[in-house]
């Protein structure tokens, strides 16, 4: 199987009587995910996986009724320790079952691909949390002293900031999801490259040289984001050991101002840049996101950066570049 | 910090929509709200600070990354995420919207009736508006009175048909005249005008006055104080000791002069007729 190139087709599997031959296999983010249709801006792997964390379909979706027991209902999701609703506005509706399964329904007038950036985005965030896994909203690049990872909401530049430092040498390793590795041997965290990809805007991050880069596809048409693939030598290709945690803030600020964060409160700061947080209660995966928050900034250096109003892009970055590549 | 949030009003769980053109005093009458609601003012932390446009709002609200829906997709949505909104919410949510009053693609109004409380229209003599939004724009003159004239002018523009700014919406304001008529000639919402020169020349009037149009009761001294509290000067110092979020460019500053009449000397006789010719019929009607 090999994924399609075009901007608009996603492929799917042969079904020969309605059973479904071959499936599409990905690993996202540590996750195993045997897809009966392509999930585009992954690559595919050649084998199947020994174990299969988690089978993606579409079929119907029923939404889950209003009474179930230790279930939070916000507005558009359902969720419990077995079961994930989500309803995408317009798009289409998704249904996990935390022991391996992902349904989703497409709504009126919509194609499978537009179904592929929520998945990516809360659905894969709350797999990964069944599996007692977090993902931190950051990007990341290599420093002298270790990995360097950059904390933000949405919009703030992180991916701008990791885009300029991978053109500026740094061994890039994520521009907008962070998962890290538990080291046994040496009890750290380590985080690597795990897809030679950055996701940018079209009209912003000018700063950003994007004829440096090689565009692969357009998450939704009409959306002015696109994928562009990395070189692999300026990628991290090994593990190397979390050194320190920017949180980044918008500030109305003159200046580049850092605060350096001790003690408990380092974790408390953390744990706001955890992808889709609000499940984690529900979820009872307190005690599990806690041990890895409390090891984290135990290793990591954290602290807030405070960025500009008034200062470029590229002028924090250079503030940036300096700071982690000072020994 | 006081707050005076006893008011029964104020406990009504719908909008108040704080519609303008840009440049017409919108941010000064939030920082009059925020005064008045907790007895002091920090421009970048206005306590009334809910923004229509706001894609985070709307990503929290429905725990997803809403920038990759298009500017159509969010537009049907919004009612619904409006009406889920006040569902959760105890009191009277004062948003910002620089959004001209409209419809989106299903024939729906983008501003629904059943959860709005009120509108407060600021509005400002396009003539001073002119220099204003061309120093808010960081260009000149002459093109921002291009924008204040184009029937299809939007704050953050927009690509085909999608949005591709990573806050904020797409938002379609019209040229001038067809952003006050959109607001004003609508039939589904409750309009309080209130005009930016009378803000400036009676501010206890006419504070008081919207006020009361919203069904609040509010002393005068409470009114005054909230008044004295966001000063033109004032709210221009915190700008130069702090900086201020929402001014749309790196260089420059929001808060400029805020003068009425500034027009007689910082427009062109060419300008001014240009503004004139175009939208003469809806100043006369707003006294202009």
């Amino acid at each position: 199987l090999v994924n399609s190139t075009d901007d608009t087709d996603i492929i799917y599997c042969s079904r020969k009587n309605g059973i479904l031959e071959k499936y599409f296999y990905y690993n996202l983010y540590t996750l195993n995910i045997a897809s009966e249709f392509e999930l585009k801006g992954f690559p595919a792997l050649s084998e199947k996986p020994q174990e299969i964390d988690y089978e993606v379909s579409e079929g119907i979706v029923q939404k889950p009724p209003s009474d179930l027991p230790n279930t939070q209902y916000r507005t558009s999701s359902i969720c419990n320790p077995e079961i994930f609703y989500l309803d995408v506005p317009v798009i289409c509706n998704f249904y996990m079952e935390a022991s391996g399964t992902i349904k989703v329904q497409l709504k009126k007038n919509k194609i499978t691909r537009d179904c592929l950036p929520f998945l990516y985005d809360t659905v894969l965030s709350v797999a990964l949390m069944y599996q007692n896994k977090f993902s931190l909203r950051a990007s990341a690049v290599v420093g002298v002293h270790g990995v360097n990872v950059f904390c933000g909401g949405y919009g703030i530049g992180k991916s701008t900031i990791a885009t300029i430092l991978y053109h500026n040498g740094f061994p890039f390793i994520e521009d907008n999801r962070c998962i890290f590795s538990w080291n046994e041997k040496h009890e750290c965290y380590t985080a690597t490259n795990l897809y030679p990809n950055v996701h940018l805007w079209q009209d912003i991050g000018r700063s950003t040289d994007k004829t440096k880069l090689v565009p692969s596809w357009t998450p939704r048409e009409n959306i002015f984001k696109r994928q562009y693939s990395l070189l692999q030598k300026n990628i991290a290709h090994k593990n190397y050991k979390v050194h320190k945690i920017y949180l980044l803030q918008a500030q109305g600020d003159l200046e580049i101002t850092e605060v350096p964060i001790k003690g408990l409160v380092k974790t408390k700061m953390i744990k706001d840049y955890i992808y889709h947080s609000q499940f984690v209660d529900i979820l009872n995966k307190s005690d599990a996101l806690f041990d890895f928050l409390a090891r984290l900034a135990s290793q990591a250096e954290v602290s807030v950066l405070k960025k500009y109003t008034k200062i470029p892009i590229d002028e924090f970055v250079k503030h940036v570049a300096h700071e982690i590549n000072t020994p | 910090m006081r707050s005076i949030h006893h008011d029964p009003v104020l406990k009504i769980p719908k909008f108040v929509w704080l519609s303008s053109f840009p440049k017409s005093g919108n941010t000064w009458f939030r920082s009059f709200l925020s005064a008045l609601m907790y007895g002091e003012v920090d421009i970048n932390q206005l306590n009334s600070d809910g923004h229509f446009s706001s894609i985070p709002t709307y990503s929290l609200m429905h725990d997803i990354d809403c920038r990759m829906l298009t500017s159509d997709e969010m537009f049907v949505q919004i009612p619904h995420s409006l009406r889920a909104y006040c569902e959760k919410v105890k009191t009277l949510q004062f948003f910002k919207v620089h959004d001209a009053y409209r419809h989106n693609i299903e024939g729906k109004p983008i501003f629904p009736k059943d959860v709005t409380h009120k509108v407060f229209y600021l509005v400002r003599n396009p003539l001073d508006v002119a220099a204003s939004y061309a120093n808010h724009l960081s260009t000149t003159i002459d093109n921002a009175i291009i924008q204040m004239n184009n029937p299809k002018g939007s704050l953050v523009p927009m690509a085909d048909a999608g949005h591709h700014h990573t806050t904020q919406l797409y938002q379609l304001m019209y040229d001038w005249s067809g952003h006050v008529k959109s607001w004003l000639d609508q039939k589904e919402l409750d309009v309080h005008v209130i005009r930016y020169e009378d803000m400036k020349k009676d501010s206890l009037q006419t504070f008081s006055k919207a006020m009361e149009s919203l069904g609040c009761q509010f002393t005068q001294e409470q009114i005054k104080a909230a008044i004295d509290l966001t000063a033109f000067e004032k709210l221009k110092q915190q700008e130069e000791e702090k900086g201020f979020r929402e001014r749309a460019k790196v260089d420059g500053t929001f808060f400029r002069k805020g003068k009425v009449g500034g027009w007689k000397e910082e427009l062109t006789i060419a300008q001014i007729q240009n503004i004139k010719e175009v939208h003469g019929e809806v100043m006369e009607r707003l006294g202009y």
